[in-house]
């Protein structure tokens, strides 16, 4: 009883800025929605979207998988470099190698077509989203009984027949999970389709929002926006019933191995040198060079609180959501499957799926009566919104990590700390913890490394004489500047590089743990 | 272990605590729009001679659906299209200024009647045109960019931006809806790229080759040749201002008004008087290139060379047109039902 009220209070925060785009979307009148916006322009907002994030998830899924096959199935010289680094893209925010490569485009201008299109926003997000792709289905591989494989070779299947008909029927649910990911972030996108001039729905939301001042209209467009992937997620659930994600074999033994001959060596490493070098060497050097060239005239002074106030923000919201994900995993650990609470974590990591934007201008709106309660005003003028926007947005990445963890520790050992008398904190602290601490570990990184790229929210509810390195970025990058926030930009790339690089380690740890 | 936790979210949270309810006892709250690095030296000045401290957000867009949603949150709105305040005055979003020195140094065409809001500082809408494709006798109004010579030569930035509204709807206050109308089918069917990105980003297109003509703020011209990476695209280009033999060119006013809300109005109109100053003045002037109020104030040497191949526009006084800023706000719905109509940004 006590856990169906929790979870139900923690829902209801969690809804609040989607029941107030529902509220604006349904309040102005009980017309059809749409009726008031010219059809070509919801069609072409649409199509831009969905084709963006068509060539965007095609370009990421064909890297992510490549990569994913080549660093678990074969053995060549430099392979567990490129196994961490291959995830390094993560460390770069979409518009910042977007805003390099426009800049770069423009700079020999008389050789390019430009980037500045549809397809050119579709690499981009395919070349920094990728690594989602590829952790999602390493991990899969990785965990793939060895058994099934030998049983595939028994069976007299070719290596081409076992690939296609039980390594990647298996690993259809991480395939799914990372389309959804890369969706949500395409879909959510503001700074890099801004940049490059491509109006997908998001902009449709801003101009309607904020040129129009007709926020019913707005509103019934960021319905539209949640809903498609929220379809999506819909999907995968009815998918996912008889395929569980982590099928931990009851022993876990390393994948074999192929040693690749000298040519062929040379071949993946190169391959593999691709994604590395667009998505992370080439615009990391780049960016080298810009900042060198600025030192001069680069206006230090912020660059220490800027990267302060990215830190705060990206640290208090890790915090944060690992405390709420172990809250909500030990209200759903004990209660039966498709209970209440199992309902409320669902809808609760479906927040993903509620574009930045939205949920920004919601808020926005939603607290402007603290500003008359004399206590709570510092709530308002503070980070606070932003830390709780982050944390409503993202706590499906610690929610998730932390899930593949408990599912690894068997309830047995519970129902043994039971017989042993222990309370359920000593449980908590003492056999659990330890345990999870690599999924933990997983989590935090993510949750930390998404949180400093945060743009679009900050941009939306940035308190007074406030700024981040995202924030500062961009402002130069609209005013066609980037060189000279290049230091600013090298900074928030190096503060996820080392947590990026380590990602790759603690998904190893985690598999050895089972 | 967990009492460690818990002892270090409170420290976090004194932290913010501190952070944010550290207020010193004379503060000035301002909201705006404009570019965080044009405004911050004047503010800045304005803290170190007088010791009141301007706390600013800087909000690219949506400034007003912020003050509405939060009309607490400042003392006073500065923004780079002076007719949002207009609509803020709608809202009941603003509240007159009292300070005689205010009303004393306004000119009457500056000024809200009622004094609302008013005007700090102008600059033009121009036509900024390629110095080696296009002769400045090939110009003469805004509507001759919609004529066949120019189809597929003339770039502009997005229609929905505050700039290029609030030009449209002055046109339409002009010369009525169904003309303007016309006019921005017309632009649109000349148009060399789909619009995108900035005004100075037009300027570089001409730079590129990619168009040769695009309507772009007068003030530009001055920031780019003042920014190393920008001069090149600067000086590719001329500033053309049209309509010089025909009511005149169409300007954006930059404004400044006290919120309602404000509880602050004696510092808060301090610093208003400040910005109408000849210090502020001169500085809107000689380092954003924009037009001050003040029309006995030297123009910077950028703009008294704008327009020198126009022989209407001497030592770069232009002829301008004003439009009342009730007029402008007026036609924006349907302005911006032109626009989704015609997918304007979408080429
Ligand atoms: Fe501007």
């Amino acid at each position: 009883m006590k856990k169906t009220v929790y979870g139900f209070i923690i829902l209801l925060i969690f809804l609040l800025p989607v029941l107030y785009i529902v509220y604006e979307a349904l309040s102005s009148s009980f017309s059809l929605p749409f009726l008031n916006i010219p059809c070509s322009i919801l069609v072409s907002l649409l199509s831009n979207t969905l084709l963006v994030s068509i060539i965007g998830i095609f370009f990421a899924f064909i890297t992510g998988l490549g990569c994913a096959v080549a660093v678990v199935y074969y053995e060549f010289p430099g392979r567990s470099f490129f196994e961490a680094a291959l995830c390094l893209p993560l460390a770069f925010p979409p518009y910042i190698v977007a805003a390099v490569y426009k800049e770069m485009t423009h700079q020999y201008y008389q050789f390019g077509a430009g980037i500045e299109n549809i397809w050119g926003a579709g690499l981009i997000f395919g070349f920094t989203l990728y690594p989602y792709f590829y952790l999602l289905l390493k991990t899969t591989f990785q965990n793939q009984s060895v058994i099934y494989i030998e049983t595939g070779k028994s069976l007299g299947l070719h290596y081409r027949q076992r690939l296609f008909k039980i390594i990647f029927p298996m690993a259809k649910p991480a395939m799914f999970l990372g389309l959804l990911l890369v969706i949500m972030e395409i879909i959510s996108d503001y700074g890099t389709v801004q940049i490059l001039g491509v109006r997908t729905i998001t902009a449709g939301i801003y101009d309607t929002w904020f040129s129009m001042f007709n926020q019913h209209l707005a509103a019934q467009l960021s319905l539209v926006a949640y809903v498609i992937p929220l379809l999506f997620l819909f999907i995968w659930t009815l998918f996912s019933r008889n395929a569980s994600f982590y099928n931990p074999p009851n022993r876990w033994t390393p994948v074999k191995k192929n040693t690749l001959a000298a040519g062929q060596a040379i071949l993946s490493v190169c391959l593999l040198s691709i994604p590395l070098l667009a998505g992370f060497i080439i615009p990391f050097s780049i960016l080298v060079s810009w900042a060198i060239e600025k030192l001069k005239i680069t206006n230090t002074a912020f660059l220490f609180s800027n990267l302060f106030n990215t830190v705060i923000l990206a640290f208090i919201v890790t915090l944060a959501s690992i405390i709420i994900s172990m809250f909500l995993h030990y209200l759903k650990r004990n209660s039966r499957p498709h209970s209440f609470i199992h309902a409320v974590c669902w809808i609760i990591c479906a927040q993903y799926a509620v574009p930045g934007i939205v949920i920004g201008i919601a808020l926005l709106f939603l607290t402007s009566a603290f500003y008359t309660f004399p206590g709570t005003r510092w709530l308002v003028s503070s980070i606070f919104l932003i830390v709780f926007a982050c944390i409503i947005r993202y706590l499906c990445f610690s929610f998730f990590s932390i899930e593949s963890g408990m599912k690894r520790i068997s309830s047995r050992l519970d129902e043994l700390t039971r017989i042993l008398r222990k309370k359920s904190i000593y449980r908590i602290m003492h056999i659990h913890l330890p345990l999870l601490k690599p999924s933990i570990m997983i989590g935090c990184i993510f949750t930390f490394i998404i949180v400093a790229k945060e743009l679009t929210m900050s941009l939306v509810l940035q308190p007074f004489h406030y700024s981040s390195l995202s924030l500062r970025i961009f402002s130069y990058t609209r005013i066609g500047m980037i060189k000279n926030s290049a230091l600013f930009a090298i900074v928030l790339v190096l503060l996820s590089i080392y947590p990026v690089f380590s990602l790759s380690r603690w998904f190893n740890v985690q598999e050895s743990i089972s | 272990m967990s009492k460690r936790i818990i002892t270090g979210v409170l420290i976090l949270v004194q932290i913010v605590l501190i952070l944010s309810c550290s207020t010193p006892p004379k503060e000035v709250r301002v909201i705006t729009d404009r570019t965080e690095s044009h405004l911050t030296p004047l503010m800045e000045y304005y803290t170190k001679k007088t010791g009141t401290k301007i706390n600013a957000v800087f909000v690219e867009k949506g400034l007003l659906p912020r003050l509405e949603a939060r009309p607490q949150e400042a003392d006073i709105v500065i923004t780079s299209t002076i007719n949002l305040l207009e609509t803020a005055r709608s809202k009941d979003l603003l509240q007159a200024f009292t300070s005689s020195r205010l009303k004393q140094k306004l000119p009457a065409s500056f000024r809200d009647p009622e004094n609302y809001y008013f005007t700090t500082s102008y600059r033009a809408r121009a036509i900024y045109y390629s110095k080696d494709r296009v002769k400045a006798e090939e110009l003469s109004t805004y509507e001759d960019l919609t004529s066949p010579k120019w189809k597929g030569r003339v770039c502009i930035r997005s229609g929905y931006h505050e700039y290029n509204l609030c030009l449209f709807s002055q046109m339409a206050a002009t010369m009525g809806f169904e003309k303007t109308r016309s006019f921005v089918e017309g632009l649109h069917a000349n148009l060399a790229l789909p619009p995108k990105d900035n005004d100075r980003a037009q300027v570089r297109a001409i730079y590129e080759g990619k168009c040769d003509v695009a309507i772009v703020n007068s003030y530009y011209m001055g920031i780019m040749l003042s920014t190393e990476d920008q001069r090149d695209w600067g000086l590719s280009a001329k500033v053309f201002f049209p309509n010089q033999n025909d009511g005149g060119t169409y300007i954006l006013q930059s404004g400044a008004a006290l919120t309602k809300a404000t509880e602050n109005k004696k510092e808060a109109e301090k610093f208003l008087e400040f910005l109408v100053d000849d210090y502020a003045q001169q500085y809107m002037g000689n380092t954003l290139y924009e037009y001050p109020i003040n029309d006995k104030l030297p123009l910077s040497d950028v703009n008294k060379s704008l327009g020198d191949e126009q022989k209407e526009v001497v030592d770069g006084k232009f002829k301008i047109h004003f439009v009342p800023l009730k007029e402008i706000e007026k036609y924006r719905p349907e302005i911006i039902k032109v626009l989704d109509e015609i997918n304007f940004d979408n080429k």
